[in-house]
């Protein structure tokens, strides 16, 4: 495992740089606004104890929602990327805040307030001279809490599309590489680390009334200060002001990942537009929303889930695979403000898989097959495949075939627990690479159950008028990647442990489309 | 001068201050005494407006207090509180010059230093230091002086030594009592300490229910009480014990004692003066000055140098040490007033008529 995380870092190293840019970006921005509600509000709610049980309690409910629900149950309101990762972040930051600056002002010494109004303070220099410096340390203290907490929460914003070094989690826990996990967890828990120690020196050092600073400490104190600021600045100033004129999505994947690069660097080749990779979408809706808000411009989908699940047509009768790419390219130009470019050639339709020996034992060569054993099999699924209606709904109705164990289990230990016998059935997706790796058998789909899923490129309408020679530039890879060529591709990922990036770097010099840099 | 006119108090249907007309004199110190919930302390909140009348004015210099801005008041009075209340997060310095810093003037070191000095601190060693490291005598010492940093012509003090242990407190009202004699501030002390009261005060307002119960000088609370409550405050032992702590040895001397003349004692029969006048003990004056006393023994054994000590009439003793310099000087004590002039004599006689008189409560 070591080997694998000290391979990931020393090959990916720009690419984690910049994970931990985002991260620290999306969390000190979050932190910050945070910051400049939760304080003014605790200073407030001193004025008007009335108010503080209710508002500190409310706060407190909203701590106790979990991170995912938050960050999912925003995602309708407010569509994915960092906008929902900053709120849903901010959210959490304001408590910790909040209660330390109410508890902090509160417990300064009556006396000391006492002694200063006699003296003739006015409010504001109340506050300012006495209440908010003797609260400094326990202000700092929730600030540091808070700071913690959103960094560690800040690894969920990557299930939304937010970057962060959740990017790396979530690739890792889909792929089923404990490296890659460890090499966005670590570098995540050590973030939390130093911001908690760097705080704390921040926070020792608040502390009023000590003549306990050397020159040589003072120096110390005053340097973690700048040191901090910069960090924030870094963070913020990347976060909001990079600047890209397109932003290219993708599922949460390994093939849609390799496929996100590979556009980026043709686009990005050919033309002056800058693009924005923002992928690893999980869940089609968000994506398909973020398409029709203009969040995104462009991603790759594929027919079947366009046709059932988008437009929700899966009553429709075909004859060839192309009909379905017809009609979806027909709705879409006349309904949405995205259009559909030519396909890339692969098929990566649905399939359920069982372990060869399975088959063998059993003599299973069709899903039909399945009809006289399936009551006595387990079945591990994937949650969107349990709701679709070509998915178990279909296998039950138009094959007859019930299981008698069904779990719910995300695509990435899906594999894993086939091979160790856990469950004996699972949906899979056509062109993944873990079908040769694991050694499964892919049952014949001989009642034609899964309509077709053929991969291609949806681009913001609008974007595409402006930019009339990006179809060229995309269609380039039309027609290059069959079945065989994807599953390769995502081995060379999934199983051989090359980066998306490089692997689809190396397709593309293959195909001669990469100009040679000067 | 301070006039409190027909101040009234009134939280919802409590009177915490019923209709109270005083005037406080300027250089007075004004001690307001009372037990808990007499409204002594907002009587004297009401004067730096901390908290406003509900009826009634009160007026300083002629000016209605309600006519100043409740901030530039405070600013314009010294004001120290039983708790001190020093900025825990400033140096002694900061805290001393505080209110420069409210004004948004620049801090007058001199000022402080010389401030400090007057406390007895040595503003070298303590300017830089932060209030956690003072002791609680130290600290209050600090709350004084910043009052009296500005110079303000009224000082309000509410209970500013009760929270410290009776040997400093005793070390502060002292040294207190000498700075208002080097500044010379209209003074408002609040305190629930009646021997507090009874030592520092130059009047004294006993005031019970928000209503004035007496005011007066401290004699005439100990000696004249006005009723059964005053005296109760003031407790049965107290009127005694202070007349002998504050004994009024000129009143009781004896001027008329007989004296002998240092440079006669050679020439002159000395038994028979003593047989004369029917004492044993004289006193030797040389030149209005006392040397000492000469006892008819030491006569008759032929020692004819004065000896032993006498006492000035401002020395503030009591009677217990009154009583024990007197039986260690043979019986008589010789008294003397400014430049060791004489002034007359205390002896057992005298000792005991006044013990009678002060322990039947009579004035000293």
């Amino acid at each position: 495992m070591w080997r694998e995380i000290y391979d990931i870092v020393t090959t990916r190293t720009s690419e984690l740089w910049n994970l931990i840019v985002q991260h620290i970006g999306i969390s000190m921005i979050a932190l910050l606004i945070a910051i400049l509600i939760a304080v003014p509000l605790g200073i407030f709610l001193t004025r008007t104890p009335k108010l503080a049980g209710p508002i500190i309690g409310i706060t407190s409910v909203f701590q106790t929602i979990p991170s995912l629900a938050l960050l999912v149950f925003m995602v309708p309101i407010i569509g994915t990327g960092r906008l929902p990762a900053i709120i849903a972040l901010t959210v959490y930051g304001l408590l910790p805040i909040l209660r330390n600056t109410y508890v902090g002002i509160n417990s300064v010494n009556r006396s000391t307030i006492q002694a200063g109004i006699g003296m003739g303070m006015t409010n504001k220099q109340q506050l300012f001279i006495v209440e908010i410096p003797l609260a400094a340390s326990v202000i700092m203290g929730g600030i540091r809490t808070a700071t913690v907490l959103v960094v560690g929460v800040a690894t969920i914003a990557g299930l939304i599309g937010a970057g962060g070094l959740g990017d790396f989690i979530f690739r890792g826990l889909s792929t089923n590489s404990t490296g890659l996990i460890m090499a966005g967890a670590i570098p995540a828990a050590l973030i939390a680390l130093l911001f908690d120690f760097l705080l704390k020196y921040v926070e020792n050092h608040a502390m009023p009334g000590k003549n306990n600073q050397s020159r040589a400490s003072k120096a110390t104190f005053y340097s973690i200060i700048v040191a901090l600021l910069l960090i924030f600045g870094a963070g913020i100033f990347k976060t909001v002001f990079s600047n890209e004129d397109m932003v290219i999505s993708g599922k949460a994947d390994t093939e849609q990942e390799i496929l996100v690069y590979m556009y980026k660097e043709l686009i990005e080749q050919e033309t002056d537009i800058k693009v924005k990779k923002e992928s690893y979408i999980t869940g089609t809706p968000n994506l398909v929303q973020g398409m029709d808000n203009g969040q995104y411009d462009m991603y790759v989908e594929y027919t079947g889930t366009a046709l059932v699940d988008i437009l929700k047509e899966d009553d429709f009768e075909y004859e060839t695979p192309e009909d379905v790419y017809n009609h979806v390219k027909d709705v879409y130009d006349k309904e949405k403000n995205s259009v559909w470019l030519d396909e890339l050639g692969f098929n990566n339709t649905y399939a359920i898989a069982v372990r060869q020996d399975f088959a063998e034992e059993h003599d299973i060569e069709t899903i039909s097959d399945l009809r006289n054993i399936a009551d006595r099999m387990k079945f591990g699924s994937s949650a969107e495949f349990l709701e679709r209606s070509d998915g178990y709904k279909g296998i039950q109705d138009v094959y007859g075939v019930s299981f008698g164990n069904v779990q719910t289990m995300d695509s990435g230990v899906v594999y894993a627990a086939l091979d160790s016998g856990e469950i004996d059935v699972a949906d899979v997706y056509a062109t993944d690479a873990r079908i040769e790796k694991f050694d499964l058998k892919v049952l014949e789909d001989d009642k034609m159950l899964f309509p077709p899923y053929y991969a291609a490129p949806t681009i913001n309408k609008e974007l595409l008028d402006e930019n009339p020679e990006l179809e060229d530039i995309i269609n380039q890879l039309a027609g290059l990647i069959d079945d065989d060529t994807m599953r390769n591709l995502n081995k060379k990922v999934d199983i051989d442990g090359q980066t998306e990036k490089e692997v689809a770097m190396e397709f593309l010099k293959e195909h001669n489309l990469l100009k040679e840099k000067e | 001068m301070i006039s409190i006119k027909n101040v009234t108090k009134r939280y919802n249907e409590f009177v915490a201050v019923d209709n109270l007309s005083v005037d406080i004199d300027s250089f007075e110190l004004f001690v307001i005494i009372g037990p808990s919930g007499s409204g002594k302390s907002t009587t004297m909140k009401m004067i730096n407006r901390l908290i406003d009348t509900t009826d009634g004015e009160i007026y300083i210099d002629d000016k209605n207090i309600n006519d100043f801005d409740p901030v530039e008041l405070r600013r314009s009075m010294g004001y120290v509180i039983q708790d001190v209340g020093l900025m825990p997060h400033m140096t002694i310095a900061e805290n001393i010059s505080l209110v420069n810093r409210l004004k948004g003037e620049k801090r007058d070191d001199n000022r402080v230093d010389e401030l400090l000095t007057m406390v007895g601190m040595d503003p070298v060693e303590f300017r830089e230091r932060y209030p956690e490291e003072l002791s609680g005598g130290q600290q209050q010492r600090i709350g004084v002086i910043r009052a009296l940093y500005s110079n303000p012509n009224i000082i309000l003090m509410d209970e500013p030594f009760s929270a410290l242990d009776p040997v400093t407190k005793l070390q502060l009202q002292d040294e207190f009592l000498r700075i208002q004699t080097e500044v010379n501030k209209t003074i408002v002390f609040v305190t629930h300490d009646i021997d507090e009261a009874l030592k520092i005060g130059d009047r004294i307002l006993l005031m019970k229910d928000g209503k004035i119960e007496q005011l007066g000088t401290p004699r005439e609370l100990l000696f004249k009480p006005k009723n059964e409550f005053v005296r109760e405050f003031i407790g049965k032992d107290r009127p005694r014990r202070f007349a002998m702590q504050n004994f009024n040895v000129e009143k009781w001397m004896e001027k008329n004692y007989p004296t002998v003349d240092k440079n006669t004692l050679t020439n002159i029969d000395l038994i028979h003066v003593f047989k004369s006048h029917k004492v044993n003990v004289l006193p030797v004056i040389d030149n209005m000055q006392v040397v000492g006393t000469l006892s008819l023994y030491d006569v008759l054994n032929k020692d004819i140098e004065p000896k032993n000590n006498f006492v000035t009439v401002d020395s503030k003793l009591d009677l217990d040490s009154i009583i024990k310099e007197v039986n260690e000087n043979r019986n008589l004590l010789p008294i003397v007033k400014d430049k060791d002039m004489y002034a007359g004599v205390l002896d057992h006689t005298k000792l005991l008529s006044m013990l009678t008189a002060e322990s039947v409560g009579g004035e000293a």
